[in-house]
């Protein structure tokens, strides 16, 4: 942080403060997504089983809750031994085991060294907590996306009541449903009656004023509420089928989210990184990065697929469903890096005095090209973050950030290398697993394998039986459009006989239909 | 008035000055064809080397003769082919090149008559100077007014049976209906039916009401569907005609270069939008001819734009109408509509045998007046007559058996291979079959010259190659399979008679007749005898068997030419025996085998369906039977479980059960109706003149939704359902097809409040049961195992 002018920062105790407007930035950044982007990411998550998320974003609608174990009603081992699974005094001494082991197959999720409790309805996560510590996602996340509401920094508090009133209803419960619940009352030793609301979850993560923390990607939250309120009205669909279709529009749409996120930041950095490298390359490539529609954004289209037609078939490693899988790993694994460049960024431009708030990379580049003391500042206090959070590390490691820095390359790019040296091993962990937690395998997802380290991009029966209505939602769409919007979400079939492929399985799954038009044209309508 | 008589031959005219001159304010004499208000006469503009901002057509002027290519849409050619019926002088300005004249002008060359034409668009027409074909439209001659006289033919013989039947095909311009024009072709092939006259009849009714509400017509219908010849009909109808008509016979035209599709809808439908932009008046009575897809991408182009409003309402009441959305939208005060959908106009269906009997009447060789008549008298003289399968074939479809079998094949089609019948479709079928296509190898195409060229005089002068390309393209083998081993695109009807062969099906007495005539023909020579003498045609002293089926017999004892090196003689021979019996309904034995039964069966189940008009009204007998014996048997059989003699259906709960999956009886009468055809209520008269029968039963299944699940009960649901109630167990290969059936099922146990739920532990096969059962101190559920 040494030049001919006089210095911008001025450095003491491990922070720089600006000469000009005297605010403070801490210059060592201690691991990945330490400087949240909260329009961008609500929390800072890590993978693991989707379900409890899906536990928490009940538990987190309820106020007043219990905090019983789950293992005092499921037990501690598959088929409910050692919990009241297996103790109901209401059934026949020799058959409580087998009872307990159809409660523990119709109720218990088991995951890979845990089990806990399917929350089909509000009063079971309203009083029980499951076992161990827990990673992921909780119930900010609905908030989070459910807001902003049709263009209003409000929250959709309709939508997210709507939601909640599908578990908190008891009417469409089934015998066996009704029982566990009568189980796991007495259990718990509860009577209460447990109800979920969206302003109870709105309060306890955004406080009392509700306050929005935005949005980096509006078009993303939208979509989500438009599609999870497509859900929520299907008249044909009974209980289970509409909670099971709204967790999954929750998973596609919040693993979509993350990749989303993951590409257009990647872009965005490379092209004001470039920008900023060279004053005469432009900037407009980059605006579009978050600044474009929903259709010409270019994620649209990245995730090329195939379909899965419930038979085995080969993938070869030049499939485009293996090759975009592996550019979208590469970028999602960058993200958490480039979320905490942007935390970082922001904090460094405001202390220099703009206002950052939402700034996407180009805002913060347009900003230090506006003004060459800003741009020096902000180049300065990046530079100094990087420094800073390689000091602790090994020789080679300070040397390579410093000679980026002496090479005049851009601070932006020189805070990624460094947190990525500090952070390389936590890059899987809150990008790239998140989104296999989300919707890797089974029909409902969207990423499969071969072997321990293949991946690739396939859309399944069920998960194209849920985009089809999404997309087409009471009316009929031409098969083309509904291409197009397939790709707005990221989807693009991953060569001419895979869209062949795709109308195959539409029309297998009665979802073609054919109109003359001007030409033969067949259209998507959906029976749902 | 002719345009001729104030232009002078060999000067330069530029449009502008035409434009000038003849008071046109018509944008389209930019364009190469145009016919100038009140005029008998039609220009061509025609530049031989094109810009790069032209049509690359290629044009010129040799002599007296013009080689000319009409418009890529090939929309107003009749004008050029039949100028002269129409009293029309065809006039030609020419230029070698945009730039030749001053003003971009063109040479006026003078008068020019049609002389012949081909390919399609665009269409290549020969035409030649009018002076020199030597008629009284020579320029001279033609300014006194006199009508043009039709030049000599350019052959004396008869018109060629094969050219005929040309215009039959799809790709034939015969086969769209230009505005305002129907061709003589078009008119022989015309088969009235009572829609005509119900619309008819439903504007006169609007007119006498005089009504101040104005009325839509919407006719609607795929491509084929004959929207444009009805309309065409419609104005020619007595009664019909009038000043507060407006008839928009083609949605998917503009008016003018500047105009879009959306545009002239707008202003043309604008009567029935919530605010009219456009007061007239007296309200209009509306007819437009709209396809399905064009609705959607008319009202689809209008989202976002200040007319999305204005016609939110027209959207919903066509595209109710239309079965486009599940909305039942209630007429609204404004207006009225009649929203007409020839896709359920059904061909095959109505007095004296529908449409298709009316095609094949027009098709008779022997009724006067007929599409063939006269092409088909001139066959008698023809020496080539006994090997002519053409015109063997039109006599076959003479036969009452052939037609009817042929009308119960084209229902297995329509029914089976979801083919949806048009009369475009249904002429280019019946020019198929009779003619075995337009090709007799990659390189020759059929022609009545061809014909008299390659055929022997004598059928016993036959080649066995020649023997093998006739009766390949007899009806009866060619209407289940091309001719040619080199597979030619035969349409979705021949495709899927294709899969109706009787070959794929047959059974024990089909192989043993199969297998005689394979071994000797001879077994062959009654039955082709038999249907010789069917297929008679008249004959100077009576009728004669159809000599070209005569001579088969005949040549059956020639066995070499049958047996030949690869056989492919004697076997399209023994396949001909059972196809035959399909077609002709003989020897009944066969017939029978290869006859589907479970088709006619559902027929007549569609066509008592089809009568069942409220839901308030009691089910025909054989929907009720269907109901019970068929549909809930059948659900039950594929989907249920049977536990202690009850049937029990799978229950899902939200996390996948693998080791004690979870069942449900459920009360399927109650959870699986079958309701009147949705399309019957309100709207019976208008499906009456369509001769409309449902192609489904509209049956439901309740899964716990707030609404039941549609599903419908087509003919290969029905044939499952069918096998599954006689033991047959369904796979999951089977339920593929009908996978909203399997949807819809797989969920009945979500149905309702069951009060009983069974369990099998898959490792043990030992069931539970959890039930609530009512006790003296109150209602208690209780857990059991089940002994079974």
């Amino acid at each position: 942080m040494s030049s001919s002018h006089e210095p911008y920062w001025t450095i003491a105790d491990g922070y720089a403060t600006h000469t000009g407007t005297g605010r403070q930035i801490k210059l060592m950044q201690p691991g990945l997504l330490t400087q949240l982007p909260e329009d961008a990411m609500p929390a800072r998550p890590r993978g693991d089983q989707k379900e409890r998320t899906f536990n928490l974003l009940i538990r987190d609608g309820v106020n007043e809750r219990l905090s019983i174990k789950e293992k005092k009603l499921i037990g501690d081992a598959p088929g409910g031994a050692g919990g009241t699974f297996v103790r109901d005094e209401r059934i026949p001494e020799e058959l409580r085991d087998v009872f307990g082991a159809i409660l523990d197959d119709h109720y218990v999720i088991e995951g890979i060294k845990v089990r806990f409790l399917f929350p089909f309805h509000v009063a079971l996560p309203a009083m029980y907590e499951f076992h161990g510590r827990y990673k992921m996602f909780n119930g900010k996340i609905l908030a989070f996306l459910s807001q902003p509401n049709d263009g209003e920094a409000t929250f959709n508090t309709a939508l997210i009541q709507r939601f909640y009133n599908l578990f908190n209803e008891q009417q469409d419960l089934n015998l066996l449903d009704k029982e566990l619940l009568v189980l796991a009352r007495n259990t718990a030793e509860s009577d209460a009656i447990y109800e979920a609301s969206a302003t109870t979850l709105i309060t306890r993560h955004y406080g009392e004023e509700m306050q929005v923390p935005g949005a980096l990607l509006p078009l993303a939250h939208e979509r989500f509420q438009r599609d999870l309120e497509t859900i929520l009205t299907i008249p044909r669909l009974n209980r289970r089928d509409k909670i099971t279709s709204a967790i999954n529009v929750f998973y596609v749409h919040l693993a979509l989210y993350f990749q989303r996120l993951a590409w257009l930041l990647d872009e965005e950095l490379a092209h004001v990184v470039a920008a900023l490298t060279d004053r005469t390359v432009p900037l407009d490539r980059a605006s579009g990065c978050f600044g474009g529609d929903w259709g010409s954004s270019p994620f649209a289209g990245s995730i090329l697929f195939r379909v899965g037609t419930g038979r085995t078939m080969p993938v070869k490693l030049t499939d485009g469903a293996v090759t975009s899988y592996r550019e979208q790993n590469r970028r999602q694994l960058l993200m958490p890096a480039n979320l905490s460049v942007l935390g970082a960024a922001r904090e460094v431009m405001a202390a220099c005095g703009i206002d950052s708030s939402g700034a996407t990379f180009v805002d913060l580049a347009d900003a230090a090209r506006a003004n060459p003391a800003t741009g020096a500042a902000f180049e300065e206090g990046l530079n100094g973050m990087a420094t800073a959070t390689v000091e602790a590390l090994s020789g080679q490691d300070r040397a390579d950030i410093e000679r980026q820095i002496e090479a005049g390359a851009p601070g932006l790019s020189n805070l990624r290398e460094a947190l990525l040296k500090v952070g390389r091993t936590a890059l899987r962990r809150h990008g790239r697993d998140i989104v296999h937690g989300l919707v890797l395998r089974g029909g409902r997802g969207y990423i499969s394998r071969r072997g321990r380290s293949l991946f690739f991009f396939e859309v399944g029966q069920d998960l194209l039986l849920l985009l089809a209505k999404l997309i087409v939602r009471d009316s009929q769409v031409p098969f083309r459009r509904f291409v197009e919007e397939l790709r707005c979400y990221g989807f693009e079939p991953q060569s001419r006989a895979e869209l062949d492929q795709l109308a195959e399985t539409l029309r297998a799954l009665n979802l073609l239909e054919k109109h003359s038009d001007a030409g033969e044209a067949m259209y998507v309508k959906h029976f749902l | 008035m002719r345009s001729s008589e104030t232009l002078v031959a060999g000067e330069i005219y530029s449009r502008s000055q035409l434009r000038e001159q003849f008071g046109v304010a018509d944008a389209t004499i930019n364009t190469g064809i145009f016919q100038p208000p009140d005029h008998d006469s039609v220009w061509l503009f025609v530049t031989r080397e094109k810009e790069s901002d032209m049509t690359p057509h290629t044009d010129r002027l040799e002599g007296d003769t013009l080689y000319w290519q009409g418009q890529t849409a090939s929309r107003k050619d009749f004008l050029i082919v039949e100028h002269e019926e129409r009293g029309l002088e065809l006039l030609v300005f020419y230029r070698e090149s945009k730039r030749q004249y001053a003003d971009f002008g063109f040479r006026y060359e003078g008068p020019f008559v049609y002389r012949r034409h081909s390919g399609s668009h665009p269409t290549n027409f020969v035409l030649v100077r009018a002076r020199a074909f030597g008629t009284a439209a020579a320029a001279g001659e033609g300014r006194s007014g006199a009508r043009t006289e039709p030049p000599p033919p350019v052959s004396s013989a008869a018109p060629c049976l094969v050219d005929v039947l040309g215009g039959l095909q799809q790709s034939s311009q015969e086969s769209v209906v230009a505005q305002g024009a129907l061709t003589q072709l078009q008119q022989k092939m015309h088969v009235k039916d009572a829609i005509e006259d119900w619309i008819a009849e439903r504007i006169q009714g609007w007119r006498e009401s005089e009504g101040t509400r104005p009325l839509l017509v919407v006719l609607s219908g795929n491509a084929g569907d004959g929207k444009s010849d009805l309309i065409e009909r419609l104005r020619a109808h007595p009664g019909v005609q009038g000043a507060d008509l407006d008839v928009i016979a083609d949605a998917t035209h503009a008016e003018s270069p500047s105009q879009s599709q959306a545009d002239r809808l707008v202003r043309a439908l604008d009567p029935f939008a919530s605010v009219p932009r456009y007061p007239r008046d007296k309200a209009p009575c509306v007819v437009l001819a709209i396809n399905v897809g064009m609705v959607i991408a008319f009202f689809a182009s209008l989202e976002g734009t200040p007319d999305e409003p204005r016609f939110t309402e027209l959207q919903q009441v066509l595209h109710s109408r239309l079965g486009l959305s599940r909305e039942d939208v209630l007429q609204p005060d404004g207006w009225d509509a009649d929203v007409i959908n020839l896709d359920h106009r059904n061909v095959l269906a109505g007095t004296g045998g529908g449409i298709f009997a009316g095609m094949l009447e027009r098709l008779d060789p022997e009724a006067e007046g007929s599409i063939t008549y006269d092409a088909a008298r001139a066959c008698a003289s023809c020496a080539v007559r006994a090997s002519c399968w053409v015109r063997t074939n039109l006599s076959i479809l003479r036969v009452d058996a052939v037609r009817e079998s042929l009308r119960d094949l084209l229902w297995d089609v329509s029914l089976a291979e979801d083919v949806h019948l048009t009369p475009r479709n249904l002429w280019d079928f019946l020019y198929t079959a009779i003619t075995g296509g337009a090709k007799i190898d990659a390189s020759t195409f059929l022609s009545c010259d061809w014909m008299r060229e390659a055929l022997p005089t004598q059928p016993g002068a036959l080649t066995g190659e020649l023997l093998g390309v006739i009766h390949r393209r007899l009806l009866y083998q060619s209407i289940f399979e091309p001719p040619a081993e080199e597979a030619q695109a035969r349409g979705a009807i021949l495709d899927g008679l294709g899969s109706a062969d009787p070959i794929r099906f047959s059974g024990r007495a089909t192989h043993i007749a199969e297998g005689r005539v394979r071994a000797d023909p001879r077994e062959d020579e009654a039955e082709l005898g038999r249907l010789a003498s069917e297929a008679d045609e008249p004959f100077a002293d009576g009728r004669r068997p159809d000599p070209l089926l005569l001579a088969l017999a005949s040549l059956t004892y020639t066995l070499d030419m049958w047996r030949g090196d690869n056989d492919s003689n004697g076997r399209d021979l023994a396949c001909g025996v059972v196809r035959r019996a399909r077609v002709t309904a003989s020897p009944s034995a066969l017939y029978e085998e290869v006859s589907d039964m479970s088709t006619q069966e559902f027929r007549r189940l569609l066509e008592a369906y089809g009568e069942w008009r409220r839901p308030d009204e009691p089910a025909p007998t054989e929907v009720e039977d269907f109901w019970t014996n068929s549909l809930i048997q059948g659900v039950k059989a594929i989907f249920g479980l049977s536990v202690g003699g009850q049937t029990y259906f799978r229950l899902d709960t939200l996390s996948p059960t693998t080791r004690y999956p979870a069942y449900v009886q459920v009360d399927l009468p109650d959870q699986l109706r079958i309701d009147p055809d949705p399309l019957q209520d309100g709207r019976a008269s208008a499906l009456e003149a369509l001769n409309y029968v449902p192609r489904s039963l509209s049956a439901s299944v309740r899964s716990g939704g707030q609404e039941p699940w549609p599903v419908p009960v087509d003919l290969q649901l029905y044939r499952l359902l069918r096998k599954v109630v006689r033991g047959y167990s369904a796979s999951s290969v089977d339920l593929q097809a009908f996978f909203r059936l399997r949807y819809a099922c797989e969920r009945l146990g979500n149905a309702g409040a069951a009060e009983e739920i069974v369990f099998r532990a898959v490792a043990s096969g030992e069931t539970y049961r959890v039930r609530r059962e009512a006790r003296l101190t109150g209602t208690v559920t209780t857990f059991g195992a089940v002994a079974t």
